[in-house]
C-alpha cells in the first residue's frame, strides 16, 4: 500500500513527468546527433575542410534535449520546486504535470532520431555539394516542427492547463 | 550467428563513399582518355581522379594493382560485417587459386607477385595451404573447387575448365554468403548477374553450334532462370528462343540487342548490353543513404572503373583506334 500511495503521490508524479521531459527527449537527441556525428567524422577524415558544415547539421538533433529541459524547469518551477516553496499537489495535479510531459517526452524523442537521420544524409549533400547545405539543413529542420510543436502544447497545458 | 547492424551503423563509411564518387572517372573522362597517345597523359588523369598508385612506378598493370589493392584494403577497414566483406572479396582469393593453379600445372615457380593481396585469405597462407594440398586456410568449397579444377584439367588438358570451375565455385560461395546477409538488393543483383553469364553461354553455344551437353557443365547455378528452361533453348528456333528470352527479365530490357542478334548474330552488343544493365541495376542505390548497399555498390563500381581503366590502357599500348577503345568501354557511374 506504501508503494501505491507513493505512486500516487502528486509531488512524486510531477518530477516523474520532468523526469520524462529530460530524459526521453534526451536520449533521442544523443541517438540523433550521434548518428550525424558518425557521418560527419567519415567524411572529415577525407575532407578535414568541411568540419564547420558538418557540425551545423550535427547540432540540429540536439534541439529536442533543450526543449526537454525546458519543460522539465518550467513543471519543477511552476511546482515551486526551484525557489524552496513546493506547493502541495494533489493525485490529480500530478497527473496533470506528468501528462503535460508526455508531447516533447515523445515527440522529442522520435523527432530527434528522425532528424539525426535526415542530417545524416545531408551529409551526403555537402559531401558532393557544399554549396547546397542550405537545402540538408532545410529538410532537418522541417522534422523539428513537431518539436517544436510538442513544446509549446507542454507549456501551454503547465501554464494554462493546471490550476494550483 | 552472423552479425547483423543496423542501416545506420554504415552512415560514416557511406560518407566516405560520397566523398569517392566524387572523383570517379565519368564516361566523358574516360572517352578522352581513349584519345590519348602515351600512357603519361592516363597516369596524369587517374592522379586527378585520386586513384592510389606511386607515380614512379609507370607499369600499368602495377598501376592497376595498386589501385585495386586500395579498394580492397579500404573495404576490409570499413566493413564490419563478415558476409558483406566475404561477398566483396572472395573474388580475389578465387582469382589467386586460378594464378597458383595455372602456374603449377605449367610447371613455372610458384612467386608472390603472381597474386593479389586484399583477398579474404592472406596470399601466404593460400599458397602454403595449396601446395601442400590441405584445406587450411581456404573454405571448403575452395579447397574442394582447386581439387577438382586440378583433376580435371590433368584428365581433359583443357585449360578453360578450370577458370569455368573455380568460377562457379565462386559465385556459389558470394551467393552463400549474401543470402546469410540477406539483402534483396545485394541478391538480385547477383542473381541478374548469373542470369547474364546463363544466357551468354547459351548463346554462344547455339551459335558455334558446340554439344548442348556443354551448357549443363558450364551452367551456373543460383540465377532466375532454370537449367532445364535454358536447355530447351537450344533445339528451339531462332524465334522461340528470342521469344523464351524476351520473358526474362534481362532479355526484356535488352530487346533490340537481341533483335540484332539474331539477325547479325554478333553477340558484342549483346554483351556489352547485358553489362551496362548489371551497372545500371546499381543505380538505385544512389538514392539509398543508409545501409549495405552504397558500399557493395561502389566496390561493383571501382570494379568497373579498374576495368575500363584496363580497356583503355591495353588499347593504347595495342595501338587501337580512340573509337575502337571507345566501343569496348562500358556504362560508368558518373
Amino acid at each position: 500500500m506504501e508503494i501505491i500511495d507513493m505512486i500516487l503521490n502528486g509531488t512524486f508524479l510531477a518530477i516523474l513527468g520532468a523526469a520524462l521531459a529530460v530524459f526521453m527527449p534526451g536520449i533521442g537527441s544523443s541517438r540523433g546527433t550521434g548518428l550525424v556525428g558518425e557521418a560527419a567524422s567519415g567524411l572529415t577524415a577525407e575532407e578535414p575542410e568541411k568540419f564547420g558544415q558538418a557540425l551545423l547539421l550535427q547540432v540540429l538533433p540536439s534541439t529536442q534535449g533543450i526543449y526537454g529541459f525546458v519543460a522539465a524547469f518550467l513543471i519543477l518551477f511552476k511546482t515551486g520546486m526551484i525557489g524552496g516553496n513546493p506547493v502541495p499537489l494533489t493525485t490529480v495535479q500530478g497527473f496533470q504535470f506528468l501528462a503535460a510531459s508526455l508531447p516533447i517526452a515523445f515527440a522529442g524523442y522520435f523527432s530527434a532520431i528522425s532528424q539525426g537521420r535526415v542530417a545524416a544524409a545531408a551529409i551526403g549533400i555537402i559531401a558532393k555539394r557544399p554549396e547546397e547545405l542550405a537545402k540538408g539543413i532545410t529538410y532537418a529542420a522541417i522534422v523539428e516542427t513537431y518539436a517544436v510543436l510538442a513544446l509549446l502544447v507542454s507549456i501551454l497545458i503547465i501554464f494554462f492547463g493546471i490550476q494550483l | 550467428m552472423a552479425k547483423h547492424l543496423k542501416d545506420t551503423d554504415y552512415s560514416k563509411t557511406i560518407a566516405k563513399i560520397r566523398v569517392f564518387e566524387k572523383h570517379m572517372l565519368s564516361r566523358q573522362t574516360l572517352e578522352k582518355m581513349c584519345e590519348s597517345r602515351h600512357l603519361d597523359e592516363i597516369y596524369k588523369t587517374l592522379a586527378d581522379a585520386n586513384w592510389h598508385f606511386s607515380y614512379e612506378e609507370k607499369e600499368p598493370s602495377k598501376i592497376l594493382a595498386d589501385q585495386q589493392q586500395w579498394v580492397f584494403e579500404f573495404l576490409r577497414e570499413a566493413v564490419e560485417e563478415e558476409n558483406l566483406l566475404k561477398l566483396l572479396l572472395l573474388n580475389t582469393d578465387y582469382q589467386n587459386i586460378k594464378a597458383f593453379l595455372k602456374q603449377e600445372l605449367a610447371g613455372n615457380p610458384i612467386h608472390g607477385e603472381l597474386f593479389l593481396e586484399g583477398g579474404t585469405i592472406p596470399v601466404p597462407a593460400l599458397v602454403k595451404s595449396l601446395t601442400e594440398r590441405e584445406q587450411g586456410a581456404l573454405t571448403k568449397r575452395m579447397f574442394g573447387a582447386f581439387l577438382r579444377a586440378r583433376d580435371e584439367f590433368l584428365e581433359k588438358q583443357d585449360p578453360q575448365r578450370i577458370d569455368l570451375i573455380l568460377d562457379e565455385a565462386c559465385i556459389l560461395e558470394i551467393l552463400e554468403h549474401a543470402e546469410a546477409f540477406e539483402n534483396a538488393f545485394i541478391l538480385r543483383y547477383l542473381r541478374a548477374q548469373i542470369d547474364s553469364v546463363n544466357i551468354k553461354t547459351l548463346l554462344r553455344i547455339r551459335k558455334i553450334s558446340e554439344e548442348p551437353a556443354k551448357l549443363r557443365e558450364v551452367f551456373l547455378k543460383g540465377g532466375s532462370i532454370g537449367l532445364d528452361r535454358l536447355e530447351a533453348q537450344l533445339t528451339a528456333s531462332p524465334e522461340e528462343c528470342k521469344a523464351f528470352l524476351l520473358t526474362t527479365e534481362i532479355g526484356a530490357k535488352l530487346s533490340a540487342q537481341l533483335e540484332d542478334f539474331f539477325k547479325e548474330s554478333s553477340i558484342t552488343a549483346l554483351e556489352k548490353g547485358m553489362d551496362d544493365l548489371l551497372i545500371e541495376q546499381l543505380k538505385p542505390a544512389r538514392f539509398i543513404m543508409f545501409g549495405p548497399e552504397p558500399i557493395f555498390v561502389y566496390a561493383k563500381y571501382m570494379e568497373n572503373e579498374i576495368r575500363s581503366v584496363r580497356i583503355v590502357m591495353n588499347g593504347i599500348l595495342s595501338g587501337l583506334s580512340p573509337q575502337s577503345i571507345r566501343e569496348r568501354l562500358r556504362l560508368t557511374y558518373a
